[in-house]
């Protein structure tokens, strides 16, 4: 059982399965072809060689992959700053309220239990949409709740 | 204006609240709407980053399975003459340092898509262009622009100093920060806009004096603060009133400074999103 484990690219599972589907006799015709191709590209797991960088081509992958994680870095950074910065406003701007009127800022800090967002705040797509913007949107006839969490 | 509304309190059983603004030690509690048109598609890759991609696009390519293309394309079929052609390319391409994979397909399909109009293929789909009208036109009130970008409304007074501004409006008395935040947005900037309010919890505040002559004209305070209310738009455009507000526009972060007062900016801009 131990040899299999370590020998094989495949599970121990998958060559079991393997076996089992496989047909006694060789296969004859397009219906078999069909079902070789079928196996082959659900079982078989072609290894995957790294080609062996050496030397200067090391060098140079190296270089590149932590330029890379360099930008990632600077990226998640920024944009954490810019949170910081945002949630400071929001902070400044809630302390202010209190002092100002506390009916106000006991109306701020309620929040519902059953939060929801509108399905309309969606993430951007690589293309626009082929229609543009809605810019003669008109609210339904019938509308008396506004959207609000 | 107040016994009207001591009059009616007796007779019925909830109080009407009176029209009348806040005011807390001399400043006009108001509420401001930061409205916000989030980007529509993602942003362009930079230099460094598109030429990062096509290098692990072509590592990838050296440890990668070949495509099972007898299980994915039917023999002869137009599909897998077309594949055979885009791999031909792909190969061509892993040779020359300068060519990347994605680029050498492009030419390809640009060449079978000349093709196209004698043998065309079945499923075909339309796309929207990154670059719109609205870009080349540099249309600063229409929503199309921009699309990688936020953009935020902005609005007019009519007056000559500090004109522009996001739309707000004075708290009533018996109103919360929310309620006047999204009446005021109806008022000023008109009911044809899906919009969509983050909650109750302001965003950023800015205090500030009003002008001498403005006070004397109008007693009963001498400066206001203003509480921000974040909010989205799904559709729609602001229609102005023309009398509180008298024009708009849809403005990207940097182009705010050129448009409002450099104290205004200072106050607003950590609320705003950079991209």
């Amino acid at each position: 059982m131990s040899l299999f484990v370590r020998t094989g690219r495949l599970s121990l599972a998958r060559q079991q399965i393997l076996r089992a589907a496989a047909p006694a006799s060789a296969p004859s015709g397009g219906g078999d072809q069909r079902l070789e191709i079928i196996r082959r590209v659900l079982f078989e797991q072609p290894a995957k060689e790294m080609p062996k960088l050496e030397g200067e081509a090391l060098q140079q992958h190296e270089t590149i992959e932590r330029a890379w994680k360099l930008h990632q870095n600077q990226e998640r950074e920024s944009r954490n700053r810019s949170l910081e910065r945002k949630f400071r406003k929001m902070e400044a701007a809630m302390n202010e309220l209190e002092k100002t009127n506390d009916r106000l800022f006991k109306a701020a800090i309620v929040k519902s239990r059953h939060i929801t967002f509108p399905r309309e705040l969606k993430m951007p797509t690589e293309t626009p949409s082929p229609q543009g913007w809605n810019h003669e949107y008109k609210p339904p006839v019938d509308a008396t709740a506004p959207k609000s969490s | 204006m107040l016994g009207k509304g001591a009059l009616l309190s007796r007779s019925f059983a909830t109080a009407i609240p009176s029209r009348a603004p806040l005011v807390n030690n001399n400043f006009r509690i108001v509420s401001g709407v930061v409205l916000s048109r989030t980007p529509q598609i993602t942003r362009d890759s930079t230099p460094f980053e598109k030429a990062y991609f096509d290098y692990s696009e072509k590592l990838e390519r050296q440890t990668a399975a070949p495509l099972a293309s007898d299980f994915y394309f039917k023999k002869g079929s137009l599909a897998e003459r077309r594949w055979k052609e885009d791999e031909e390319a792909r190969k061509r391409a892993m040779a020359d340092p300068n060519l990347s994979l994605t680029d050498a397909v492009k030419e390809v399909q640009s060449i079978q898509q000349d093709e196209e109009s004698v043998t065309p293929l079945s499923n075909k789909f339309e796309t929207g262009s990154r670059l719109t009208e609205a870009d080349k036109k540099n249309d600063i009130k229409s929503l199309d622009r921009a699309l990688q970008r936020t953009l935020y409304l902005i609005v007019k007074k009519p007056r000559d100093q500090h004109s522009w501004q996001f739309p707000q409006g004075a708290v009533e008395d018996g109103e919360y920060l929310h309620d006047a935040a999204e009446r005021e947005l109806a008022e000023e900037c008109g009911k044809n806009m899906d919009v969509w309010f983050v909650g109750r919890q302001p965003v950023g505040h800015y205090t500030y004096k009003f002008p001498e002559d403005h006070v004397k004209k109008n007693p009963g305070a001498n400066g206001a603060k203003v509480f921000f209310m974040k909010a989205h738009v799904f559709a729609g455009q602001c229609k102005p009133d023309n009398k509180e507000v008298v024009d708009f526009a849809w403005v990207t972060k940097d182009e705010l400074p050129q448009y409002v007062s450099p104290e205004y900016f200072d106050a607003v801009k950590d609320i705003l999103s950079d991209l």
